[in-house]
């Protein structure tokens, strides 16, 4: 159940509404703050009958302008609980709602100074707002590159440090969180982790930006509901990101691009909504069409691999991006992204 | 914590009725008059008031009755609870006094009036207090070991009184209901009351035509009343308590028979399950 009330409704009127809630028996009341509404969440199981009452109730109080009973998997991320618009601050730059578009890139796993500073460098140059490298590598295989751990952190650092590019990196367990966390300024949460639950509730309580891949077999409502695990425990700074489903094309792509994911989260939560054209592509030829057609589908946000080298790259060469052609795609998203009046 | 308003200070009956119907869930917040109670209640200060509504030796508590037919069942004021309290007044007085010694007797006018035989009896002078428990205090403040306070036991324990008779009023069937207003309607109990309100015009047979489909739908009215309205002289306004819910069959079709003949003048100021009655008693003369 939604409680709207006035943005400017005083706060004895909001915290009477939190009280009347929790006094019919919901275990949560969780306020939303908002410009023209503001919304109390109420959370828990109340028979329908009460809360039938309970709307009509509320209603007769100062300060409330209506009351929504709705049956939504999604307590937390659902539009009913945030109506206006939602960003996720990241260094001076916010993500989501009418905010431009931001362009995160960079390589798939960092491997030596040298790469991630001049991969940095080329994509800061081309109009990227982050940088995304990853220091922890949960691959396919147990045989292949697992990244350089730490020390990766520490080369992230020192390339925020040479281009002030906040950095993304993924972390694959609970007991990395801390760690990561100290060095990255978002944490992102890999679309094989998407169900680990225990890893979602750690990144919950840090205060960092949280990028959610989706499962590369999940359904969007299990998507979402993993993001709740994060909102629940109190990190409502989420960022969901598509990057692809398994289809039956894999001769020519490594998975289907969900783009229509796009829209129907933005139905369904005020979260922001990103998209990674170069895993669902397998293949830098494609990257370029995904990217311009996520853009197009509304994406507040694309997750992009370039590498200085890709020929070189010791993982997700093949998706890598070469420098100029990113540059050269950032000139194509700004021109799609003018098209659906969205700033770059 | 949702604040509770009741007619204080701490010690009045009031304050025994909120304790008991709240049972921790509430703030209990103090009021110096009814009126100051249903005002704050009103302005949103607070967000339940428990109030007395009637007394079974004193009739009806007139600032709850005026104020309820005034704003009963418009937005939050619904009546959402009923509770019956026996009222037992103690005769207190400052540490040392006797009973001997008392010549007057302070209370609240309703108190006075529920001990009216041994005020008569002992001849005492009255002194009327805003409530039992602001008597205690005034007497528990003076010195006059000559003057006595009429009050719940529970005053006598707040301020620091003795007590001189444990129960001195007339009847052994002295209990007060309360209602609390405000929260969302209670859940049906299937032992329902609820409460109306509303004028008839000064012709013949009007308020036969009124309460007929009650009669007619086998309904249980538990309360007659009738308020003269303080703008329009000779005109009244009925209180009756129906047994039922509001949304019961047979309740609803009264209701709007009622609503049909009395337009705007129908009220109902809530249904909520009935309280509690004290077993009746007989006191030995």
């Amino acid at each position: 159940m939604f409680v709207y009330l006035r943005g400017d409704a005083a706060n004895e009127q909001v915290s009477r509404v939190q009280e009347e809630v929790l006094a019919a028996g919901f275990k949560k009341a969780v306020m939303n703050p908002g410009q023209e509404v503001s919304v109390v969440n109420c959370i828990g199981a109340v028979p329908h009958e009460k809360k039938l009452t309970l709307r009509e109730y509320l209603l007769t109080l100062p300060g409330v302008t209506d009351v929504v009973i709705a049956k939504t998997p999604f307590r937390l991320t659902s539009l009913l609980s945030h109506p206006e618009e939602f960003t996720v601050p990241l260094n001076g730059i916010a993500i989501g709602g009418n905010q431009p578009l931001v362009v995160m890139a960079g390589p798939c796993s960092v491997e030596s100074e040298e790469q991630i500073l001049s991969a940095a460098q080329a994509v800061k140059q081309a109009g990227a707002k982050v940088l995304r490298g990853g220091a922890f590598k949960p691959r396919t295989s147990p045989h292949l590159f697992q990244g350089l751990g730490e020390e990766g952190l520490k080369l992230l650092a020192l390339a925020r440090e040479q281009t002030g590019l906040p950095i993304v990196t993924e972390v694959t367990t609970p007991e990395l969180v801390g760690l990561v966390a100290k060095h990255a300024d978002v944490l992102q949460i890999g679309a094989r982790n998407m169900q680990n639950y225990q890893l979602l509730l750690a990144v919950g309580q840090t205060d960092r930006p949280v990028i959610l891949k989706r499962g590369l077999a999940a359904t969007i409502d299990e998507w979402l509901q993993a993001a709740e695990y994060v909102v629940s425990e109190g990190n409502s700074r989420v960022i969901l990101c598509a990057r692809g489903v398994r289809g039956f094309d894999g001769g020519y792509t490594r998975f289907t691009a969900d783009i229509d994911a796009i829209p129907v989260v933005k139905g369904l939560t005020h979260h922001p909504v990103m998209f990674d054209p170069s895993h669902t592509a397998g293949n830098r030829e494609l990257v370029p069409s995904i990217a311009l057609a996520a853009v197009a589908a509304g994406a507040d946000g694309l997750l992009i691999e370039v590498h200085p080298n890709p020929d070189e790259a010791r993982s997700d060469g093949p998706q890598s991006l070469y420098p100029g052609q990113f540059a050269a795609l950032m000139q194509q998203i700004k021109a799609v992204a003018a098209a659906v009046n969205r700033a770059v | 914590m949702l604040k509770l308003g009741y007619l204080g200070p701490a010690g009045t009956h009031s304050h025994l009725a909120a304790a008991e119907w709240s049972s921790q869930a509430h703030e209990l917040v103090p009021f110096k008059s009814i009126p100051a109670l249903l005002e704050a209640f009103g302005s949103h200060q607070v967000a339940r008031v428990i109030v007395p509504l009637e007394n079974s030796l004193e009739g009806e508590v007139i600032p709850t009755i005026d104020w309820l037919m005034k704003h009963a069942g418009t937005n939050s004021a619904q009546i959402t609870a009923e509770l019956f309290l026996p009222v037992i007044q103690a005769l207190m007085a400052k540490p040392g006094a006797t009973l001997e010694q008392i010549h007057r007797a302070v209370s609240h006018p309703q108190a006075l009036g529920q001990c009216r035989r041994s005020i008569t009896d002992n001849h005492w002078e009255e002194e009327a207090a805003a409530s039992t428990a602001l008597a205690a205090k005034q007497v528990a403040e003076g010195s006059d070991l000559t003057v006595a306070a009429i009050g719940s036991s529970k005053a006598a324990e707040v301020y620091g009184l003795q007590v001189l008779e444990p129960d001195i009023g007339d009847e052994p069937n002295n209990w007060t209901r309360f209602v609390v207003l405000g929260g969302p309607a209670p859940k049906p109990s299937g032992d329902d009351k609820t409460t109306i309100f509303f004028v008839t015009n000064n012709v013949p047979g009007a308020l036969h035509l009124a309460l007929a489909p009650f009669s007619v739908l086998g309904i249980n009215l538990t309360k007659i009343a009738s308020r003269p309205i303080k703008t329009e002289s000779w005109k009244y306004v009925f209180w009756v308590d129906a047994d039922g819910d509001q949304n019961d069959a047979a309740l609803n079709v009264a209701i709007n028979r009622l609503r049909d003949a009395f337009a705007w003048q129908v009220i109902v100021a809530g249904s909520y399950p009935k309280g509690k009655q004290p077993v009746v008693q007989t006191k030995e003369a």
